[in-house]
């Protein structure tokens, strides 16, 4: 393609894939060869990412977000979009990606106890050398052999590197912090507790356990003097005996060694299946499985039943929020995929296992992107509602041209006041925000639309000023369609009704509608009842099976007085058996009220059980909720009314729906690569990107694959874990 | 506005990624030497020290143990289990059947675990390029990652009454070697692999012609296998046969 006009590029949204399709479509090597428009319905960047400024500044998130370890591209981009605007800006706040994030090496889930309550435990997980989006040396981590390795030595660890938190009384609840694991340390000492532990609580009673206390035994041996010889005998004795304990044990009276037996039995068990099923030499990787559960896939290489309902897969199915149609009974995940997120999440991470944003994810992530497309010439167009994808009458191809768009028709949600351009940030505490609301006083008619409550994120209302039309080589060259799956039908109508591949990835790639509640506290994790360290953790019970300790966020937030807590709950919302009509006005606020029942329901009745002292016999203590006004809770506001000052959402709109991996839909994805259509890729979670899972990671890969289409570049061995088993 | 002046989107060099064996070794020439955003030298790259010999050395280390300690704990455990508990006929209850299962299963997890770290093993030793990626790629840039067919040369000619796709992907030309394609074998044990498959050189041509025969009754299914190198067998590429219904 050689011209010498800069290329024009529409891209619709401005979620992740999105962004990262302009941030790499406007990078200075291009010398402005590509010229980016992104245009937004409603007055902020983000999409399912997006997040705004509320009463107080208070940070209020489509849903938990975390960052993972692993994430090499996402990292990438944003690392090198915060050099960019130090250059400009050295004395910014946040200026180093490092300081707006922090680690979290905790990861938790909860579980049932065998003697009655709840149990929770977390995981430590170390920190890593080397930092997300660091450059990888030619010793490739992403090899199955390189995580087989890694398997194997993590059975042999896992002893070691648990941690509970046990209940310790009768209640139910969770009290004390008991770290029952132990550090590998070779000191008699250490070592003696070890064998007695493992002696005591029969650990030896899986092949791991055998495999751990031969290491032992191996440095035991080695030093014999140090250690009672008697103590010597017993443990070898019981390394003897150790299967029958196995047997015995399994029927398991001790809630932790059943849950380190049940990470053991996966582990094997995937260990089995990628012999069984030969992936480690499939040219398919781990998509060879793709067609089956993962929970089956498991249960065919011999985990057991137990093992595979345990509360550590209930964990990453809560995370990865896999349930079809919301419903807890169906979980549902594509095997090869839940591997290599699994694989990637514990065995590729760097610097920590979970990083957690330091203000909102539209501050940290999309206001940082605003600014330097910004500078890089690029322009967001604001209030912009793709309606159609036109294509060309097929009458008009020559012969052997591909299919293309010929247009783009958008409904202008509103204009600005003296044509001018939308300024959509605000700053907070030095950091430049988004606001929760629109300006309302840069739009022409914007009182008039505050008062009548316009929702411009809303697929039920359908309010704008004007149309508009862009046209092909006139306005744009080639388009990007960052919309999400759920804008598909509404959008692309005309490419759904003459293209079956379409229409299949459109019913088989399937969403799910998410519930988010956030509370603000004026009593600590402490008082609540939480001993233990700040934690993400999963596996709670529904409607809220997801829970993050924010307090991190308080000192960004404008409180007076300041909350002492902060915490996040997140989970899938079930869809109602009919989907609903678009002229149906009032559905996104009933659902909101459903979640706000959910809330009072959960806070009332199940949140004792990781905060017993969050709530008396007659239920939630509403007094403990902060309100951002300031009012201090009256008689009267301290019941359940409490609630409405906290932040709560329903997130049913078809484009924010959370994207799911079900078993043998992968295969139904197209590829941003896809050329089937002339000028147009496509972008986003959804979309074949190589690592098939709803996650910013994917979305990141995916706007990365789009800018390659176009621009071929960046390489496509450039795009981290796209080549992947 | 004329049909002339609009731009057309080149066509993809490929359109998947690459999940064999030869993504084992990553070859980002455009990743820079240094993290985004931080000034020259101040990162090392991981592993850059590791060599070839300790690699080698610490997986041979690593995958005899495996397969000792596996191999000779579930046979120690077995044993032991089958005199603690004789088999079903020679006692009561019907907890027998349970711990059958659990012997067989165990004896079955160390089979299993041997074979698999054999088999990467195997794969390993007999791939220098593996080794050397696995060492710090001292020959970074020489190893590609699998080119298509059409840089390849190679042409397919296909013997078959049902419907198939083969896809081949090798990281080196085959001028340089004469493959060779082992059988090709389905995720289900039951199938018959797939036999007639081999590169055969036309006179007059360098490029080597994949023959690939599918006999009518060979059951639907994918079949994968590696292609080697005929004079060393060391494996240089995958071969993919899906036979549709
Ligand atoms: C509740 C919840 C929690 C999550 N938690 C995590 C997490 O902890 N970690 C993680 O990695 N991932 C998480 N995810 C997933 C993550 O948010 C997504 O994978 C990612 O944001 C998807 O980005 P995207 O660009 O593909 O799509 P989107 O973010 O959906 O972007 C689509 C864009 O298109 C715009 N758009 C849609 N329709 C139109 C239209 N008609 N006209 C104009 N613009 C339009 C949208 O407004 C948006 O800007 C979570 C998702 C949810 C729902």
């Amino acid at each position: 393609m050689s011209i010498d006009r800069p290329v024009k590029v529409a891209i619709i949204g401005s979620g992740c894939a999105a962004v990262a399709a302009a941030f790499e479509l406007t990078r200075p090597e291009h010398r402005g060869k590509y010229r980016v428009t992104l245009y937004q319905m409603g007055w902020r960047m983000g999409g399912k990412g997006a997040s705004g400024r509320g009463p107080a500044d208070r940070i209020e998130e489509h849903g938990l977000h975390i960052w993972l370890g692993f994430y090499e591209n996402a990292f990438r981009l944003l690392r090198e979009c915060y050099a960019e605007l130090k250059q400009n800006d050295p004395s910014r706040r946040l200026a180093d990606w490092q300081d707006a994030f922090i680690r979290e090496p905790h990861v938790g889930i909860v579980d049932s106890s065998r003697q009655g309550g709840w149990v929770a435990w977390t995981a430590l997980f170390p920190p890593v050398d080397g930092l997300p989006g660091d450059p990888l040396s030619t010793h490739n981590p992403f090899s199955l052999g390189n995580y087989l390795a890694r398997a194997v030595a993590l059975l042999r660890s896992l002893f070691l590197g648990l941690y509970t938190w046990k209940e310790t009384e009768p209640s139910g609840s969770i009290r004390a912090f008991s770290p029952v694991g132990e550090k590998r340390e070779s000191s008699p000492e250490s070592l003696i507790a070890s064998i007695s532990r493992l002696l005591r609580v029969g650990a030896l009673a899986t092949l791991a356990g055998l495999i751990e206390a031969l290491a032992i035994l191996e440095m035991l041996l080695k030093s014999t003097p140090t250690y009672p010889e008697n103590l010597l005998l017993r443990f070898i004795e019981n390394i003897a005996a150790a299967i029958r304990a196995q047997l015995e044990d399994f029927v398991i009276d001790d809630d932790e060694i059943r849950l380190k037996w049940q990470i053991i039995d996966l582990v094997i068990a995937i260990l089995v299946g990628a012999a069984r099923f030969r992936l480690l030499f499939d040219p398919r990787g781990l998509d060879a499985i793709n067609d089956y559960e993962c929970r089956q896939w498991l249960r065919m290489n011999g985990a057991s039943e137990h093992s595979v309902d345990c509360a550590f897969v209930r964990g990453l199915y809560d995370l990865a929020l896999a349930y079809e149609d919301g419903d807890p009974a169906r979980p549902g995940l594509a095997a090869g995929q839940a591997l290599r997120g699994s694989l990637r999440m514990f065995f590729t991470y760097r610097g920590a296992l979970f990083w957690k944003m330091r203000a909102g994810m539209g501050d940290i992530i999309f206001a940082p992107f605003y600014e330097v497309l910004k500078q890089r010439g690029a322009s967001v167009k604001f209030f912009h509602r793709l309606e159609n994808v036109k294509l060309v009458d097929p009458a008009k191809l020559a012969p052997g041209e591909r299919p293309y768009v010929e247009a783009l028709e958008f409904d202008v949600q509103a204009k600005m006041l003296g044509d001018g351009e939308y300024s959509p940030l605000v700053d907070v505490k030095g950091i430049p925000s988004w606001p929760s609301q629109p300006d309302y006083r840069q739009l022409e008619d914007g009182s008039r639309m505050e008062r009548e409550g316009w929702d411009f994120e809303s697929h039920w209302d359908r309010r704008k000023m004007a149309s508009v039309t862009l046209r092909v080589v006139e306005d744009f060259d080639f388009v990007v369609f960052g919309a999400s799956i759920g804008a598909v039908p509404h959008t692309c109508k005309e490419i759904l009704a003459r293209d079956e591949r379409w229409r299949a990835m459109v019913q088989q790639v399937k969403t799910v509608a998410s519930q988010a509640i956030q509370l603000w506290m004026n009593e600590d994790m402490k008082s609540v009842g939480w001993n233990a360290p700040t934690v993400t953790l999963s596996a709670f019970v529904k409607p809220f099976d997801t829970w993050a300790d924010m307090e991190h966020l308080i000192a960004e937030e404008n409180w007076r007085p300041q909350p002492k807590a902060i915490a996040y709950f997140c989970n899938v919302l079930a869809d109602p058996p009919v989907e609903p009509d678009r002229s149906d006005a009032g559905y996104p606020q009933r659902r909101r009220e459903e979640v706000r029942q959910n809330a009072i329901q959960f806070l009332n009745h199940q949140i004792r059980y990781l905060w017993p002292k969050a709530a008396t016999a007659q239920g939630f203590r509403w007094e403990i909720l902060a309100d951002p006004t300031g009012h201090q809770p009256t008689p009267a506001s301290c019941g359940e009314k409490r609630f409405d000052t906290q932040y709560w959402r329903a997130n049913v709109n078809p484009t924010d729906r959370y994207v799911l991996a079900l078993p043998g839909s992968l295969k139904y994805r197209i590829s941003p690569l896809d050329n089937t259509y002339d000028n147009l890729t496509i972008a986003g979670d959804w979309t074949d990107c190589g690592f098939n899972e709803g996650c910013v990671e994917a979305a990141i890969m995916s706007g990365r694959l789009a800018a390659h289409a176009i621009a071929q570049s960046p390489p496509l061995e450039d795009i981290i874990g796209y080549d992947h088993p | 506005m004329t049909q002339q002046e609009r731009l057309h989107r080149q066509d993809p060099k490929r359109s998947e990624p690459i999940r064999n064996l030869t993504g084992f070794l990553r070859n980002s020439h455009s990743w820079g030497e240094n993290p985004p955003g931080e000034e020259p030298g101040k990162t090392e790259p991981q592993g850059s020290s590791e060599k070839l010999d300790d690699v080698l050395t610490h997986g041979v280390h690593l995958g005899y143990k495996i397969i000792e300690e596996q191999i000779s704990q579930g046979q120690r455990v077995a044993q032991r289990l089958r005199k603690r508990y004789p088999p079903m006929g020679d006692r009561e209850g019907d907890g027998g059947g349970e711990i059958d299962a659990l012997i067989s299963r165990l004896l079955g997890l160390t089979k299993d675990m041997g074979t698999l770290w054999f088999d990467s093993m195997e794969m390993v030793l007999k791939t220098p390029r593996l080794l050397r990626g696995l060492a710090g790629g001292e020959e970074q840039g020489e190893v590609g990652i699998a080119s298509n067919l059409a840089e390849t040369h190679i042409s397919i000619e296909i013997a078959s009454s049902k419907r198939a796709q083969v896809s081949l992907n090798l990281p080196s030309r085959p001028q340089r070697y004469i493959p060779l394609v082992h059988a090709l074998y389905a995720t289900n044990p039951a199938f018959p692999p797939l036999t007639g498959i081999s590169f055969r050189h036309c006179t007059g041509s360098p490029h080597p012609i994949l023959q690939v025969e599918i006999p009518d009754h060979q059951p639907a299914s994918t079949y994968t296998g590696v292609v080697a190198d005929g004079e060393t067998n060391e494996p240089v590429g995958t071969l993919v046969v899906r036979v549709l219904a």
